[in-house]
């Protein structure tokens, strides 16, 4: 199973909210901290804020793989696999 | 749980490092490790009244996502063995998203309501709801960095 279009249009409006940037700067492989000024708590927020919308439980130790909406689509991917 | 309920302000100044005029917590009836619940009473003798406003009195809406920030640092705190505030850990607000429904005025009991939504390493997202009289008067998520003090 993967993360559906529909899914990753809504992670991507998350990201663009939470960075207070639009929609159409975050590219499948922008770079969040470096292109976008994104720091650890913004990422917080972007986890926790997917977590809501989508009702998934994200282990903290994925953090660190928050660096790209495809990074993010990868994790999610690898979660719904693993609750398959 | 460690903390006997209710939880007298004595207790709360224990765990939160604010004092007069800052304390914005009476009392806590409802503790656990994810969610607390709070009391406030406002009262139109508090000195916040002087100047917001000069003829008519409404509660600072910032006071009330402070009074949400303090329960947080009990439910944060609640299993520090320390009682010496200065040296807890205390989280700092890093982002508030709080939306205010109500105005609150003097004779109103604020009822507040904190769960943790999401906590990593040193931060972590509170979703908090104020009521008074069963009716929401502010409500949002605030967002902390949890700092050595």
């Amino acid at each position: 199973m993967s993360v559906y279009s529909q899914e990753v249009e809504k992670i991507r409006g998350i990201i663009a909210e939470i960075l207070e940037v639009e929609v159409n700067e975050v590219e499948m492989d922008t770079d969040l901290v470096e292109e976008l000024e994104a720091d650890s708590m913004m990422a917080l927020e972007i986890m926790a804020t997917i977590e809501k919308e989508l009702n998934i439980k994200i282990p903290e130790s994925e953090l660190p793989n928050f660096g790209t909406l495809n990074e993010i689509l990868s994790v999610l991917n690898s979660l719904k696999v693993a609750n398959l | 749980m460690i903390k006997t309920l209710p939880m007298s302000i004595e207790e709360i100044m224990q765990l939160i490092p604010q004092r007069f005029p800052m304390l914005m917590l009476d009392k806590v009836i409802q503790l656990n490790e994810d969610k607390i619940i709070a009391i406030k009473n406002i009262s139109g003798n508090d000195p916040i009244f002087i100047g917001h406003f000069p003829n008519f009195k409404i509660y600072p809406g910032v006071l009330l996502t402070e009074s949400i920030a303090q329960a947080s640092i009990i439910l944060f705190n609640q299993f520090n063995n320390s009682n010496d505030t200065k040296t807890n850990k205390t989280p700092v607000l890093y982002h508030t998203n709080i939306k205010f429904k109500k105005v609150v005025v003097p004779g109103d009991q604020l009822f507040i309501h904190v769960n943790i939504r999401k906590k990593v390493l040193e931060s972590a997202i509170v979703d908090g709801t104020i009521y008074v009289n069963d009716e929401i008067v502010a409500t949002g998520s605030l967002t902390f960095t949890i700092k050595q003090m």
